[in-house]
């Protein structure tokens, strides 16, 4: 019982496109002898642009496998070889398609390397070292602090001497010569693109609220593997002129606006429709801290060190996202918040509990707390998931 | 006025209508399969112990898993709006609710003014739940209306500690080969879900007067275990069954005072 969700922007109808033209290109690059490799978001991508790599990232390859049906195929596939069904479903179902026929786009352009760092996520290294293995192919493994106050300059310092090692092994692996004028180019667009994202983001604080999370979820696509491209820029001009034309007209995503939501955590992509549901009840997202974290203002007179800054991750431990989330609640003139508690991701969902409890205390908005999984969705039950919303609805009158 | 509430669970069907404020009449039947069979099943039972027709009902609100296979329901609302309208009906101090159903178990909180504050349920599993304890009477061959009387005699409660209702069978299984009182089998049982619904319950924070609802309210020794945890007197309706359906008969009242 899953449905696709109902979008409001004609930007939206973009994404497939923009995402079917990328993952294809990986393999164009591929027979041009061009060197591919493989990265997951929050990764500084920008470095691997300016070395004209083509990237490839797997966990928004396995959300467009769910949106399209089609992971628990490989998911499956990946627990024959042996693998814990307890192992993040991104994982499961990247593994899977490199052993499977049938993945959607002729499957992920083989990497000749592989990036990842090391931060928040604990799957994200044993799951690139299975991938080196699986290609036979070098891994380059970049130390990112684990950042839980705030960010101090020896972090910053030990961030660029990563970002250093890293390109040494770039220049290793491609035998090119990084161009410092193309990385301040590239820095230049990947700001220029975030500083976009973020008008966008701000112009939901709008009521009516202009854009829910259908549309949001979608074109977040770009802000996650396209930073530092021209096409990424161009595409959130027309999605933030769309959008301020909607402000300007007060144009609502329902017809009368009752709630206005937070969702926290990765979304249910095999059924990104749920939020349909909550339409019914008048109730629209306006707010989710996961599709905000990937902005980040970058100096390109100082590339390396606005690089660290962006992706020292800092929405870590109770302080800093509690804090964060009871002040955006207050902007964005919050109701109540969902949170999917997300089997996949218990960085992400350990902290639920404690943030409904905050949210109810500091602004005494309701939490609603579900159970579900980013990637697979075989432990989705509708009937279950659909009555705590409605009786959730039904609390917020 | 007469308004009618239906609650459609997992595994009963319950109907009651409301003469004003006063149940007239209700029906507890098993759910069956096909649930627009069962609703008209109920609500005709109902109907004609009270000797009224469909039409005397001026409203009817349904609720429980098959809420949207009631073809004459005005209205739909949920399981834990009803409970809470049911329980606050008939205890105005309660503070939280505890319904145990067949394939759910779930904790209330509400407010002075008979408002849901905030709720918790069962994750994806059937620990904690009714279903829990029948496929358990199931392996211990006692029917499921004398689990209550028998735990009561126990004086040595068994462990059963997996929380899996499919690992705890086969736990139940291990103790009976040992030797193993039912009755003391049976304790540790009420033991398990006791445990498990009061740590759900717990994140709703549980305060006084506690009332529990659904059809495990009316197994004693789950309530002797659940008053352990809780350390204080847990509230029973005489039929915790038909709470729910007593709640969606009083939003049905409220549905159509509104309108005047």
């Amino acid at each position: 019982m899953t449905e696709r969700a109902k979008k409001s922007l004609e930007a939206s109808k973009e994404v497939f496109k923009l995402a079917s033209e990328h993952y294809l290109g990986a393999h164009e690059a591929k027979k041009q002898d061009k060197p591919v490799t493989w990265m997951t978001g929050y990764d500084p991508v920008e470095l691997l642009y300016a070395m004209d790599v083509a990237v490839v990232y797997p966990e928004n390859y396995s959300a467009l496998c769910a949106v399209t049906q089609l992971a628990p195929k490989f998911i499956e596939k990946c627990e024959r070889l042996g693998y814990s069904s307890n192992l993040c479903s991104y994982a499961r179902n990247t593994i899977g398609t490199t052993f499977e026929e049938g993945a959607p786009l002729g499957g992920l352009a083989p990497p000749d390397f592989l990036v990842v760092a090391r931060k928040f996520c604990k799957t994200h290294i044993k799951w690139w070292q299975v991938l080196s293995r699986r290609f036979n192919c070098p891994l380059f493994v970049i130390d990112s602090p684990y950042v839980t106050g705030g960010v101090e300059d020896y972090h910053i310092d030990h961030y660029v001497s990563q970002l250093e090692d890293l390109i040494d092994f770039l220049e290793e692996q491609t035998g090119r010569k990084l161009d410092y004028d193309k990385l301040a180019e590239v820095v230049k667009l990947s700001d220029r693109a975030s500083e976009l994202w973020d008008e966008v983001m701000a112009m939901r604080r709008n009521v009516p609220c202009p854009v829910g999370a259908s549309d949001i979820l979608s074109c977040m696509f770009a802000i996650v593997t396209l930073p530092g491209t021209k096409t990424a820029v161009e595409f959130y001009e027309r999605l933030r002129d769309e959008v301020k034309e909607r402000v300007k007209n007060k144009i609502g995503v329902v017809p009368e606006e009752k709630h206005r939501l937070l969702w926290d955590n990765i979304v249910l992509w095999y059924n990104v429709g749920l939020s349909n549901y909550f339409q019914k009840f008048g109730a629209v997202f306006v707010l989710e801290p996961y599709t905000m974290v990937w902005s980040g203002r970058l100096d390109p007179s100082n590339p390396l060190e606005s690089l660290a800054r962006k992706y020292l991750f800092a929405f870590i431990g109770l302080k800093n996202r509690g804090d964060a989330m009871v002040e955006l609640c207050k902007l964005y003139k919050v109701d109540g918040a969902v949170m999917h508690s997300n089997r996949s991701c218990k960085f992400l969902s350990l902290l639920e509990y404690e943030l409904k409890d905050l949210l109810m205390e500091k602004l005494g908005i309701p939490s609603l707390i579900i159970e579900g999984d980013h990637c697979d969705g075989r432990a989705y039950s509708d009937a279950q998931i659909k009555m705590r919303i409605q009786a959730f609805m039904e609390m917020l009158g | 006025m007469y308004t009618a509430g239906i609650d459609i669970g997992a595994l009963t069907a319950k109907s009651l209508i409301l003469e004003d404020e006063r149940p007239l009449a209700f029906t507890i039947i098993p759910s069956g399969s096909n649930s627009k069979e069962t609703a008209e099943k109920v609500m005709e039972a109902t109907l004609s112990k009270a000797g009224l027709s469909q039409g005397d009902v001026a409203f009817t609100v349904a609720t429980g898993y098959g809420r949207v296979n009631v073809p004459f329901a005005d209205k739909q609302v949920t399981e834990i709006s009803c409970h809470a309208k049911g329980a606050y009906s008939l205890f105005p101090m309660v503070r939280t609710v505890i319904d145990i159903g067949g394939q759910d178990s779930k904790a209330i909180k509400i407010g002075k003014d008979g408002r849901v504050m905030d709720f918790a349920m069962n994750d994806r599993c059937a620990a904690g739940t009714g279903r829990f304890l029948e496929v358990m009477a199931k392996a211990l061959e006692v029917r499921l209306e004398d689990f209550g009387e028998l735990s009561l005699q126990s004086k040595n409660k068994a462990k059963i500690s997996n929380i899996c209702t499919v690992f705890a069978e086969s736990e139940v299984i291990s103790r009976i080969s040992e030797g193993a009182p039912k009755i003391d089998i049976i304790a540790g049982i009420h033991d398990a879900i006791a445990n498990r619904v009061f740590g759900m319950a717990s994140r709703v924070k549980i305060e006084k007067d506690l009332v529990m609802t659904g059809g495990v309210a009316k197994n004693r020794g789950v309530i002797k275990a659940l008053e352990e945890k809780v350390g204080f007197k847990i509230l029973v309706s005489e039929e915790p069954q038909i709470v729910g359906a007593l709640g969606a008969a009083i939003i049905a009242r409220e549905m159509v005072l509104k309108q005047f």
